[in-house]
C-alpha cells in the first residue's frame, strides 16, 4: 500500500497541488494507515489555537505591509547609504542585523519575512545587489538570530535539559554561548554577499555627516518603530503580542497620517492582502501540526536517535550523525516539538560522548535555524513564497548557497567547542 | 484586533484590568483568519505549491495535470471538512466550553465550513471554472500572487 | 493492545521512568497482552485536545492535572478550594477520609483513575513583600489564560490578575510586565520564574493533584484478568508518584531559601483577612456550581474539628 499511496502523494505534489493540501493527504493516509480516528486532524487543526505567538503573526503582517506600500524602503536605502555606504556591503549587513533583531522577538515563526521582506529585498536591490540574491538573503535571515537572547528556543531547550535532572544547564550560559555563533553566522553571510555580489556595480560614497542628520531627520517616525520595540521590552508594559498591536498602529498612524504615502481608501486592500498572506500561512502551520502529530505519535524521532546510537561510537561520528538526522528532522518538524521530543533523546547519549550540555543547545538550535530553509519544505520558504511572489523552485536556487555557507558555520561550531564555551566555562 | 490588542494593553497598564476573554478571543481569531485567508486564497489560485513544471504550463497536457490536481485537491478538502463536521458534532454533544463560559463549537464551524468551500472552489476549477483558461492563470498556477498594483 | 498515555510531564525525569518501569512490569505480568507508549513533554497538546483525543481513540489515557476532567466530574475541584489547607498534616488527613471517594467519582464519570497523585501547593511567589491584603491586590499576579477555574477564583477574589500563556510568563517577570505568580516551588524552580521573586508568602494558596486516567473504552476492551494487572500496577504506581512529589516538594521549598527568596509569614491580621476572603470566594464557586456544598462542608468540617480540638 505504502508502494502506491507515497509515491502518488509526491507525484501530486510535483504537478502543482497546494502544499497544505499535500502535507493534509501525508497525515491523513499516515493516520488512515495505523487505524486512528481521522477526527484527529481537525483537532490538531484545532491547536492553532494553543499558541499565543501566533496572534502578533497577523500584527506584524499588517504592519510589513503597510511599511512595503509606502516610502519606507527609499528612506531606508538613502539613510543606509550615508551612513554605511563608505563601508563595503553596509546594506547587507544592516539587514541581516534587522532580520536578527526581529527573529530574536518573534521566534522565528516566520514574522521576520512578513514584516521585513517587502522592505529589505527592495532596498538591498536598490542599492545595486540582484534579485536573487536580496531575496536568497532575506528568506535565509528569518531565522537568524534565534541563537540570541531572549529567543524562545534556547529558553526551551534550557527548561527541558533542566527537567531531566542529568544536566545543570544555565539558561543565562545559554545566552551567553549563542553570542559569538550568532555572531559568526552574520558575519560568514556578509562576507559571503561580498563574495557572491563583486561584480554588482554597488557605489561606495564617502560619509558625509550633513547628509546622514538629513537622511536621519527624514526617517525619524519609522526610527520609532525599533525604539517602540525596544522601549516597550525594557520598560515592562508590554509582551511580544502587545508590541505587534502598537507597532501595527504606530506604524499605520505615520505612514498615513504623517507621511502620507497611503492613502486611506487603499487600506482595506492592503488590510486585505495581508490577511490572504497570513490565512496561507497560518493554514500550512495547522497542517504541519496534523503531520509533525503523526511522527510524534509513530515515534519517529525516537527511532532515528534509537538507531544513532545503537551504530555509532565516536564521538566526532556521532556530533555529525547528530548534525544531519538535526537538519533532516529540522527540514519536516515544527522547531519547539522537535526540542520537546528530541532533546530528551540526545541529551543523555551526548553526555555520555561527553559533550557539554550548553554546547549541544547552541548545535541543536543552529542546526534547527537551517531546517527553517530547508528544501523542500522549510517554512522561511513557503512563507518567502508568498510574500516575494516567487516559485518555491526560484527560492530553492536563491537559498542553497547561503544554506550552505551556514552550514559551514554549525559545523564549525560542532567541532570548536572551545569557540562557543569560552566565555561560559 | 489591534483594537483589541490595544484596548487589553491601555485597560492592563492604565486601569489595571485584564479582560480574561480577550487572549482566547485572540487566538480563536487566528483560526478564523487562517481558514478565511485560505478560502480567498483558494479562490484566486494562490497557494504556495512545488511548481517544477511552471515552465510548460501552455502545453495541454499541463493543462490535464491540472485538472488531477484539483481533483486531489477537492478529495483531501471535502476528507476534511467531513471530519471536521464530525469534530463540532462532538464538541456539541461533549458541550466543550471556550472563554467566558461560551461554547466552543460555534467558534469551530468555521473548519467544516472553510474545508467545505475549498472543496467546492476546488471542484468548480475542475469542471473548467473559468480561471482555467483564463490568460492570467499563467503566473497565478505557480503560487504566485497577481500583481495588484 | 498498546496503551497510548500522554502526559504533560517532561520525558528524561523520575516521574518519566516511573511510569515506564510501570509499564515494562504491566507488559511482563500480561505475557505482552498488555503494553505501554507514552508521549511526555505535552507534544499531544494541552489538557483539551488530549481529551479529544482520548474521544477518538487515538490515546487510552493521561497523566494530568485533576481539573482537566472537571467538565465531568465537578467535585474535582473541591480540594482546590482557595487556602483550604494550612499544612501538608491537613492534607493527609482530609485524603485518607476523602481519596476514595473521589477516585471513585472519577471512575463513575468516565475516567478509570487509580487514586490521586499529589502536585504539591501553589504559592504566591512575588517581587515585593507582600504583607497585607492591600499589597496583595496590588501585586501585578500571572494566571494560567484558558484555565477555567482559576478564572473564577480570581473574579471571586476580586483581583485582576494579567491572563498570560506559560510561555510568556518569564518574559512578562523579566521585563516586569507581572511581578508575581501563583506556582508550587517545584514547577517555580523547572521554570525559572524563581530568578524573579524575592518573596513567597507563607500560605498554601491552593492544593494542586493529578491522576492517571484511562478511558472507559479502554477500560471495557482489556479482559478481567489483565484489567486487574493493570489496576495493581498503577494504583501502586499512583501511590509512588504521590510519594515522590511530596519528598521533591518539600526539596524545593527548602531550596527556594537558599536560592534567596524570603518566606514571608503572616501576621493574624492579614491571615484572618485572606482567609475569609477565601471562604468568600469558595462560597461563590459553590454556588456557580464548580462542586457541591455538601462534601466541601464534610470536608471542612474535617479541619474545624482539626484546628480546634
Ligand atoms: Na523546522
Ligand atoms: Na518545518
Amino acid at each position: 500500500m505504502n508502494a502506491i499511496v507515497v509515491p502518488l502523494i509526491i507525484a501530486v505534489a510535483l504537478i502543482g497541488t497546494p502544499l497544505f493540501i499535500i502535507i493534509l493527504a501525508g497525515a491523513a493516509y499516515g493516520f488512515w494507515s495505523v487505524q486512528i480516528d481521522l477526527m484527529v486532524l481537525p483537532i490538531e487543526i484545532f491547536r492553532l489555537t494553543e499558541n499565543t505567538l501566533l496572534i502578533s503573526l497577523p500584527l506584524f503582517t499588517f504592519a510589513g505591509y503597510l511599511l512595503s506600500e509606502s516610502k519606507t524602503a527609499d528612506r531606508m536605502v538613502n539613510l543606509t547609504q550615508a551612513a554605511l555606504g563608505w563601508l563595503p556591503g553596509g546594506m547587507i549587513l544592516i539587514s541581516l542585523l534587522a532580520c536578527s533583531f526581529f527573529t530574536l522577538l518573534t521566534g522565528g515563526s516566520g514574522v521576520t519575512i512578513v514584516a521585513l521582506g517587502a522592505l529589505l529585498v527592495p532596498a538591498l536591490k536598490s542599492a545595486g545587489y540582484s534579485e536573487k540574491f536580496s531575496m536568497g538573503l532575506i528568506t535565509t535571515s528569518g531565522s537568524l538570530g534565534l541563537l540570541l537572547p531572549p529567543a524562545i528556543p534556547l529558553i526551551l531547550y534550557g527548561v527541558v535539559a533542566q527537567q531531566m535532572d542529568i544536566a545543570d544547564v544555565d539558561i543565562k550560559d545559554l545566552f551567553v554561548a549563542g553570542l559569538i555563533p550568532a555572531g559568526i553566522m552574520v558575519l560568514a553571510l556578509w562576507g559571503y554577499g561580498l563574495w557572491s555580489q563583486r561584480h554588482q556595480p554597488v557605489p561606495l560614497t564617502p560619509f558625509v555627516i550633513r547628509e546622514v542628520l538629513k537622511q536621519l531627520w527624514l526617517s525619524k517616525w519609522e526610527l520609532g518603530i525599533p525604539l517602540i520595540i525596544a522601549l516597550g521590552l525594557i520598560s515592562g508594559w508590554l509582551v511580544i503580542s502587545d508590541i505587534a498591536a502598537i507597532t501595527a498602529l504606530y506604524v499605520l498612524i505615520i505612514e498615513v497620517f504623517v507621511y502620507r504615502d497611503i492613502k486611506l481608501s487603499s487600506l482595506p486592500r492592503i488590510a486585505a492582502d495581508a490577511m490572504k498572506m497570513v490565512g496561507g500561512i497560518l493554514l500550512i502551520l495547522a497542517v504541519a501540526l496534523a503531520f509533525t502529530n503523526l511522527l510524534v505519535d509513530l515515534q519517529i524521532p525516537t527511532r532515528v536517535f534509537d538507531f544513532i546510537q545503537a551504530h555509532i561510537d565516536s564521538r566526532w561520528v556521532f556530533l555529525l550523525c547528530l548534525n544531519v538526522a538535526l537538519l533532516l528532522l529540522g527540514a519536516v518538524l515544527d522547531i519547539f516539538a522537535a526540542l520537546i521530543i528530541i532533546v530528551p533523546l540526545i541529551l543523555p547519549v551526548a553526555m555520555e560522548y561527553g559533550i557539554d550540555p550548553v554546547h549541544l543547545g547552541i548545535i541543536f538550535v543552529a542546526n534547527m535555524q537551517i531546517g527553517y530553509f530547508t528544501p523542500p519544505v522549510g517554512m522561511n520558504l513557503f512563507i518567502a513564497s508568498y510574500r516575494f511572489k516567487k516559485s518555491m523552485t526560484e527560492l530553492y536556487a536563491a537559498t542553497i548557497p547561503m544554506m550552505l555557507v551556514l552550514m559551514l558555520v554549525v559545523l564549525l561550531i560542532t567541532f570548536w567547542p572551545d569557540m562557543v564555551l569560552f566565555l561560559v566555562r | 484586533m489591534i483594537l483589541l490588542a490595544v484596548t487589553q494593553i491601555l485597560l492592563r497598564n492604565f486601569v489595571g484590568i485584564s479582560l480574561f476573554w480577550i487572549d482566547p478571543f485572540n487566538r480563536l481569531l487566528v483560526l478564523w483568519l487562517a481558514l478565511l485567508g485560505a478560502m480567498v486564497a483558494t479562490r484566486e489560485r494562490e497557494h504556495i505549491s512545488i511548481d517544477l513544471l511552471r515552465h510548460y504550463s501552455d502545453r495541454l497536457w499541463f493543462k490535464t495535470l491540472q485538472r488531477i490536481a484539483y481533483f486531489f485537491s477537492a478529495l483531501v478538502c471535502a476528507l476534511v471538512a467531513f471530519h471536521s463536521s464530525r469534530f463540532v458534532y462532538d464538541e456539541f454533544v461533549y458541550q466543550t466550553t471556550t472563554f467566558s463560559n461560551l461554547p466552543a463549537w460555534p467558534f469551530q464551524l468555521i473548519m467544516p465550513i472553510g474545508f467545505l468551500v475549498m472543496a467546492l472552489r476546488f471542484a468548480h476549477a475542475l469542471v473548467g471554472g473559468t480561471k482555467l483558461t483564463h490568460p492570467k492563470t499563467h503566473t497565478n498556477i505557480s503560487g504566485n500572487k497577481r500583481t495588484v498594483q | 493492545t498498546v496503551l497510548k498515555i500522554a502526559t504533560e510531564y517532561p520525558d528524561g525525569n523520575a516521574i518519566l521512568s516511573e511510569l515506564r518501569m510501570a509499564g515494562e512490569r504491566i507488559e511482563q505480568a500480561t505475557e505482552g497482552r498488555v503494553s505501554f507508549k507514552f508521549y511526555p513533554g505535552g507534544v499531544m497538546g494541552d489538557a483539551l485536545a488530549v481529551r479529544r483525543k482520548i474521544r477518538i481513540g487515538q490515546l487510552n489515557g493521561t497523566f494530568i492535572h485533576s481539573t482537566a476532567f472537571s467538565y465531568e466530574y465537578k467535585n474535582a475541584q473541591v480540594l482546590n478550594a482557595p487556602l483550604l489547607f494550612r499544612s501538608f498534616e491537613e492534607v493527609d488527613l482530609v485524603r485518607a477520609q476523602f481519596d476514595d471517594e473521589l477516585n471513585q467519582g472519577f471512575i463513575d464519570s468516565g475516567w478509570h483513575t487509580f487514586g490521586l497523585i499529589e502536585g504539591g501547593f501553589a504559592y504566591l511567589m512575588s517581587a515585593n513583600k507582600v504583607h497585607g491584603m492591600e499589597q496583595l491586590k496590588q501585586q501585578k499576579l500571572w494566571l494560567p489564560a484558558n484555565d477555567p477555574l482559576s478564572e473564577k477564583i480570581a473574579k471571586a477574589f476580586e483581583i485582576n490578575p494579567f491572563s498570560l500563556s506559560i510561555g510568556d510568563v518569564l518574559t512578562g517577570l523579566q521585563t516586569g510586565a507581572l511581578n508575581a505568580f501563583l506556582a508550587p516551588p517545584t514547577g517555580a524552580i523547572v521554570l525559572q520564574w524563581y530568578t524573579q521573586a524575592d518573596y513567597l508568602l507563607d500560605a498554601p494558596f491552593m492544593y494542586i493533584y493529578g491522576v492517571i486516567a484511562l478511558s472507559e473504552r479502554t477500560v471495557a476492551s482489556l479482559s478481567e484478568s489483565d484489567f486487574y494487572l493493570v489496576e495493581q500496577e498503577l494504583t501502586a504506581l499512583s501511590q509512588r508518584l504521590n510519594d515522590l512529589a511530596r519528598a521533591e516538594n518539600i526539596r524545593a521549598f527548602d531550596a527556594l531559601s537558599s536560592l534567596g527568596i524570603s518566606t514571608v509569614s503572616l501576621d493574624d491580621d492579614f491571615r484572618h483577612a485572606i482567609e475569609s476572603e477565601a471562604d468568600e470566594a469558595t462560597d461563590k464557586l459553590i454556588s456557580s456550581g464548580e462542586f457541591d456544598r455538601d462534601l466541601y462542608q464534610r470536608i471542612s468540617d474535617v479541619l474545624t474539628d482539626y484546628r480546634n480540638p
